[in-house]
């Protein structure tokens, strides 16, 4: 969707600083419990990687849609307006990418990833719980977006994006899903 | 004549590639067909509503859901699924507080479920509309699965109807039609994985792709995903791993034109990332529940149990016989009668597809647990062997009657084998239950 941001240089990757994020916001979220380790109980340890693994993912999704906002920005300051919002190139690098082929599979990746960051506010609550959802959510989108390549023409895969957007924004909002009857009956 | 100029307007602008040859819009009598699948398909659903799945008529119990409902208590798993993804920590009902292995393995249909209930705002009504949906991708699908392996068209076309007319009168869909259940997930999913495999075009003959390397890799990496997707409804990935190495490396592999170190390559690629999927679903599902699983129905444990077993030969002889017979209960006779005449009439590429996955689902319910409804996995290569079966008898009948009307001579043994299904199947709209009893004795 978006080249890397260049910061000083460096390219930036959402993926090692999401590490870095999550890791030191389990540190201090964990802070508390430390004294349970030291009695021998593993739970714990289990509590912190799930932590971590919430706060991993909400950061790379947090940072993810900053470097595709700043990206944005920045491609449309410089070479003038564009078609594709999301993917911040001008119509014709985007006809002639168009030409050259499928859209590359990070770039499937990130578009997956930025979608299903959609469901994050069901889960502010609880992060964690919602990276069971995020992880098939990526695999399905990815695998439609491959699977319907083969079938829609190149400018009119675009709608399989928002069409998914669409589809997941009333389940990631949460307030609109019915709740299941109690299973204590059952 | 309706000439359908709107939707060829827009087929032609949506997919211009496509309008010269596969375009479905075009084809008004291929989208009638199909809107008439759903139609039977929905008219075969709604008279059952009120009176719960073939388990509750049989007396194997149930549970009344808040809304009146009656449905067998099993749906408690496909809540808990549901339950884990929405992150409502009542997932912890259902096993004692623990998650089972079952319902994160077949993780999917709960989350399906959940989401159609942003529209229908009730479990069970989104289990019955998921139903639909399945059973009409299934016809859909087993249409499209015997275009692609019979290549004359002239042949594949009407086979892939008469199938498809099959799967619209299918009692695995009908069983589970009013319940809350993976299985009608599993059921599509079965041939839907099917279809990917024989139209991923990594395999397959005079394929540009087996030329392109980048092409392949996403080809690859596509049929990886479904087939890890349709392993997350009914643990269908192995079967369809088997069918995989066994047919399009083993026994179908010198028609691809690939040299085997290739085939074993790609291959081996769709293994190892199915495995790291599993991995890495594993490891966070693991972390989120922290580690508070209860192993239930799980096929490695099964198949232990199944290998300990081995040394008793009594056992052995005695439980031989069992998926054959479950494979009869969960067919009806004249799917059964015409299988093996169905083998001569297909060419024979396609007879060895249809024997490989029949084996391999016979070998699997052998191993694990042998049921009807798990023996009902073989419907695909079933109905497409009764299909070449009702199709070359309808073609003898031609010329064996010139005088007849030709397509009315070619067409009617097809109908009668359609029909004979159907009325086996809508047995319990009479009030007869036998098929369901056969399927779920008490």
């Amino acid at each position: 969707m978006v080249s890397p941001v260049t910061l000083s240089g460096h390219s930036f990757r959402p993926w090692a600083s999401a590490l870095v994020i999550g890791v030191l916001a389990t540190m201090v979220e964990t802070q508390p419990d430390v004294f349970l380790w030291e009695q021998g109980d593993s739970t714990p340890v289990l509590t912190c990687v799930r932590r971590a693994l919430g706060w991993m993912w909400a950061a790379y999704v947090a940072l993810l849609v900053g470097r595709t906002a700043v990206t944005f920005i920045h491609r449309r300051a410089r070479l003038g307006a564009c078609a594709d919002p999301v993917s911040a190139v001008p119509v014709a690098v985007q006809q002639s990418k168009i030409a050259q082929g499928p859209l590359p599979l990070s770039q499937v990746a990130d578009r997956a990833i930025l979608i299903t960051g959609l469901t994050l506010p069901r889960f502010l609550h609880d992060l964690p719980s919602g990276t069971v959802m995020a992880f098939w959510l990526v695999v399905l989108l990815t695998c439609g977006h491959l699977t319907l390549e083969g079938v829609l023409p190149p400018h009119r895969q675009r709608w399989y994006w928002w069409g998914a957007a669409l589809a997941v924004v009333p389940w990631g909002i949460g307030i609109l899903s019915p709740a299941w009857p109690p299973s204590s009956f059952a | 004549m309706v000439r359908w100029p709107l939707a060829r307007r827009w087929c032609a602008r949506a997919a211009p590639h496509l309008t010269s040859s596969v375009c479905l819009w075009q084809r008004r009598w291929l989208l009638l067909l199909w809107l008439l699948a759903g139609l039977v398909i929905a008219l075969q659903i709604a008279p059952r509503l009120g009176h719960g799945s073939w388990q509750n008529r049989t007396g194997l119990g149930g549970t009344v859901l808040p809304n009146g409902v009656r449905v067998h208590w099993e749906w408690i798993d496909v809540a808990q699924s549901a339950l884990l993804a929405e992150g409502d920590k009542r997932w912890r009902i259902r096993g004692g507080g623990l998650l089972l292995t079952q319902n994160a393995s077949r993780f999917l249909p709960g989350p399906a479920v959940s989401w159609l209930m942003l529209l229908t705002r009730d479990p069970w009504r989104a289990a019955v509309v998921a139903t639909w949906i399945c059973w009409f991708v299934a016809v859909g699908a087993m249409y499209a699965l015997c275009q692609a392996l019979i290549a004359d068209p002239q042949r594949g076309r009407p086979i892939g109807i008469i199938a498809a007319g099959l799967v619209v009168f299918s009692p695995g869909f009908t069983a589970f039609a009013n319940h809350i259940d993976t299985q009608s997930f599993g059921y599509a999913a079965a041939v839907v994985g099917l279809l990917a495999m024989q139209r991923s075009a990594v395999f397959s003959p005079d394929s540009p792709h087996t030329a392109a390397p980048s092409q392949a890799f996403r080809h690859l990496l596509a049929l990886t995903l479904v087939l890890f997707i349709a392993d997350a409804t009914k643990n269908l990935g192995p079967p369809l791993l088997a069918l995989l190495w066994l047919f399009y490396v083993g026994l179908d592999g010198g028609a691809s034109g690939l040299p085997l170190i290739s085939r074993v390559r790609r291959a081996a690629f769709v293994t190892v990332g199915f495995v790291c999927l599993q991995v890495s679903w594993w490891l966070v599902v693991q972390a989120v529940a922290l580690g508070q699983f209860h192993s239930h129905n799980e096929p490695s444990k099964l198949i232990a149990d199944f290998i300990s077993r081995l040394g008793d030969w009594q056992w052995l002889t005695s439980y031989a016989q069992t998926p054959i017979e479950d494979i009869s209960v969960a067919h009806a006779t004249v799917v059964i009668v015409l299988f093996a005449p169905g083998l001569i009439f297909l060419p024979r590429r396609v007879a060895l597809w249809v024997l490989t996955w029949f084996v391999i689902i016979v070998l699997g319910i052998a191993v694990t647990r042998s049921v009807p409804r798990a023996a009902y996995f073989t419907y695909p290569s079933m109905y497409l062997a009764t299909a070449a079966a009702a199709e070359g008898l309808g073609r003898l009948a031609v010329a064996r009657w010139k005088q007849w009307q030709p397509r009315l001579a070619r067409w009617l043994i097809p109908v009668a084998v359609v029909g004979i299904k159907a009325w086996v199947v809508l047995g319990d709209l009479r009030g007869d239950l036998t098929e369901a009893q056969r399927w779920f004795p008490l």
